[in-house]
């Protein structure tokens, strides 16, 4: 055992930890921003093409209709369009002679030549220059990681089959899926214009990714906020030391969590339904009046999903937080009492910092739940009304069931990862919550 | 006196809010079971807790339907119990061995696939959907039971290798030093002593994964389009699909929840350390 552990420590660690992997995706990201905005002005240098493009894509998504040297008409993805026509073929008139809705993408001589070769160009170096940045950071990893396996084969063997599983069913799922974002319904490449129909949204987009992001952020910030001040509330009257019968209160508490997801989102579909829902009948026999709750308002639809998503989530803050108040000494209140503290200043000072530790990683883990909640959202109000109750994961569903354009769900997702890598890097950073576990 | 009064009160008001809002938290789940024990449909629409006249229909309609000749139950109970018991013994199967190694040797790549393991957890379930149905399609695994086994059983194994390293962490080296002196090889540590060692915390991590794959709803409703090779989380929200019958789902789901809440209350109190602790989803 001794030997192992030497060994290890002199060969030295694979991936150093969560900065280099920050470090990494930091660059990644970076370097998409950078080519996004490279390829938009690119394309923004021959005018008619960026005026066509928003038409065109209207119509053929991410598609464009060109016309050759001989008069046929082209129905291409943009991409192809870009890398693999010849240059010569550009020459085409702005006029539209089929009349087919003005789809014709125009650029002239010369200076398409010239455009079309740089654009030919940026793809390459930016592939290259990621595979050389990633390349730089796996290499000394990798280099350990075979001098490990000649060394110590049998400690392998043990972690082999659950690696070998996750590298066929998550890793090359995962690469694919990345991949997936840069090609279009009919799996041909098309570069960035996934990404960059998502980000830069025109007047014909079928998304608006930062309303999108927004409502994620609203939807999430706001649960999380109901389930732990709610949980946190339940957890200190149930940890009162008048409660009796306290077991037996925990338990029914806990029962929303209990119930399978879909299970729940769909009672609760039930309970707001308009004409036999319960939540309707009820405001009758009080004598309001009833609501459409999945109507075309937002704010009832919204408020239908946020009842359903507290329901379900407060008893997992609750458990948690009355766990770390169980195991708060009881003298510290004690001494705090001798030194005449308030109520107020008691909770303050004396159960919220002793909280934290619990509650930190409980509210991390709720977040990125709440962020990625597929089945409350859909099972609801499916987006309802126009896709405004969609969150990210929902909307990239959207995508790829209903409009089955993978390549945008795909683009949509890898958006999702990062934004999800980055909340974590940060939280970890703060909390440093995960790093014990790695020792 | 009027100190004792006071305290009285206190508690007595405690208890009532916790009635009151215990019975409002349950409130949908009484429903629930008044809807699915509701004979008549004229029933669903009152205010009132309880049934206007309970009757088992509902649940012998959903046990005893048939389609086809198909017996619809009994095929989507067996997907559902196969796919589980299966998913459950090949994650744990390779979950051990790796959160063993994870936890006892310090070995090159050991961090990077811990946190690869942790960093698996944020991909969001749609990403990996659609190569993963790609993948199906290719490998003629849609709609059947192997597909979604193999693609649960992954899904599961970084919250059981996180489950049972940190439990091997705190078993104590002393017993494999000694197990060393006396010549037991590594193999033989490992099965012979930390695994029965480890049972504990083996069987809350395999219920857990057992509870996760019985209430996979996504994967299952996507990759399964046979009506026969449904799941039951399916099978449920077929009821509400395009024919509504909310009386046939409140009877389902009933059926379909008993058993994992039953899992469910069994170890809860072990789930939320592993889950806090470990820092993955579930």
């Amino acid at each position: 055992m001794g030997k192992v552990a030497s060994e290890a420590r002199r060969i030295g660690p694979a991936l150093n930890g969560p900065s280099q992997l920050l470090f990494v995706s930091l660059s990644f990201l970076a370097i998409l921003a950078v080519t996004s905005a490279t390829y938009l002005d690119q394309t923004s240098r021959s005018a008619n093409f960026v005026e066509h493009r928003n038409e065109v894509t209207t119509r053929f998504v991410n598609r464009v209709a060109w016309q050759d040297t001989e008069g046929l008409h082209h129905l291409d993805s943009l991409w192809n369009r870009i890398f693999k026509a010849p240059a010569d073929q550009l020459v085409v008139s702005s006029a539209d002679p089929a009349g087919a809705n003005g789809a014709v993408i125009c650029a002239e001589g010369p200076q398409a030549a010239a455009d079309l070769a740089w654009d030919r160009t940026i793809p390459v170096v930016v592939v290259v220059a990621l595979a050389l940045l990633l390349g730089i950071f796996m290499l000394p990893g990798l280099a350990s990681l075979i001098r490990g396996l000649v060394t110590l084969p049998g400690v392998y063997a043990y972690v082999a089959p659950a690696m070998l599983g996750m590298t066929v069913l998550v890793l090359v799922p995962f690469i694919m899926g990345v991949g997936l974002g840069f090609f279009n319904m009919d799996y041909e490449f098309v570069g960035l214009e996934n990404f960059s129909d998502i980000l830069f949204p025109s007047a014909t987009s079928q998304t608006n990714f930062y309303y999108t992001l927004g409502f994620t952020i609203l939807w999430t910030v706001s649960n999380v906020v109901l389930h732990v001040s709610l949980g946190l509330f339940m957890a200190m009257i149930l940890n009162s030391k008048r409660v009796r019968f306290r077991g037996l209160f925990r338990v029914l508490l806990i029962i929303p969590w209990a119930i399978p997801n879909y299970v729940t989102a769909l009672i609760w579909k039930w309970m707001f339904t308009s004409q036999i829902g319960a939540i309707n009948l009820m405001m009758e026999a009080v004598g309001m009046t009833p609501i459409n709750w999945f109507g075309p308002t937002f704010w009832t639809n919204f408020f239908a999903v946020l009842a359903t998503n507290t329901w379900l989530g407060f008893p997992f803050m609750m458990v948690v937080s009355l766990g770390a108040l169980q195991s708060i000494p009881n003298e510290l209140y004690e001494a705090a009492d001798i030194d005449g503290a308030s109520r107020w200043q008691k909770f303050r000072n004396v159960t919220l910092p002793l909280l934290k530790p619990a509650l930190f990683p409980a509210i991390i883990l709720g977040t990125i739940w709440t962020f990625n909640m597929f089945n409350i959202i859909y099972l609801v109000t499916r987006g309802q009304p126009d896709n405004k109750t969609n969150i990210l994961i929902t909307e990239a569903y959207r995508f790829f069931a209903e409009l089955n354009q993978y390549g945008v769900a795909a683009a949509y997702c890898v958006l999702i990862f990062f934004i999800l890598l980055g909340y974590t890097l940060v939280t970890n950073r703060i909390t440093q919550a995960t790093e014990g576990a790695f020792e | 006196m009027s100190q004792r009064m006071k305290n009285l009160s206190a508690t007595i008001g405690l208890h009532l809010f916790l009635v009151i809002f215990t019975t409002l938290v349950l409130t949908p789940v009484f429903y629930v079971l008044k809807l699915a024990f509701s004979g008549d449909r004229t029933g669903l629409s009152t205010l009132s807790l309880l049934p206007s006249q309970a009757t088992f229909d509902n649940f012998i309609t959903v046990v005893t339907r048939t389609e086809n000749g198909a017996w619809i139950f009994g095929h989507h109970l067996w997907n559902s119990a196969v796919i589980a018991v299966a998913t459950t013994i090949l994650g744990i199967v390779l979950a051990c061995t790796a959160g063993y190694a994870f936890s006892r040797f310090k070995f090159p790549g050991r961090r990077a696939g811990l946190l690869s393991f942790l960093v698996s957890q944020m991909f969001p379930g749609v990403m990996m959907m659609i190569p993963l149905y790609i993948i199906m399609q290719k490998l003629g695994l849609l709609n059947r039971n192997l597909g979604l086994i193999l693609v649960y059983s992954t899904t599961a194994i970084p919250f059981c290798v996180w489950m049972l390293k940190g439990y091997f962490d705190t078993i104590p080296k002393d017993l494999e030093e000694s197990a060393v002196i006396d010549g037991a090889g590594r193999f033989m540590i490992f099965t012979r002593i930390m695994l029965p060692l480890a049972a504990p915390a083996i069987a809350v991590t395999a219920l857990f994964s057992f509870m996760t794959a019985w209430n996979e709803f996504l994967l299952a409703y996507t990759f399964m389009t046979d009506p026969l090779a449904y799941t039951l989380p399916v099978e449920v929200q077929q009821y509400v699909g395009e024919d509504i019958q909310w009386e046939l789902f409140a009877a389902s789901s009933v059926l379909v929840s008993i058993p994992v809440m039953a899992l469910f209350f069994a170890l809860q109190k072990n789930l939320v350390g592993g889950l806090t602790s470990g820092g993955v989803k579930g």
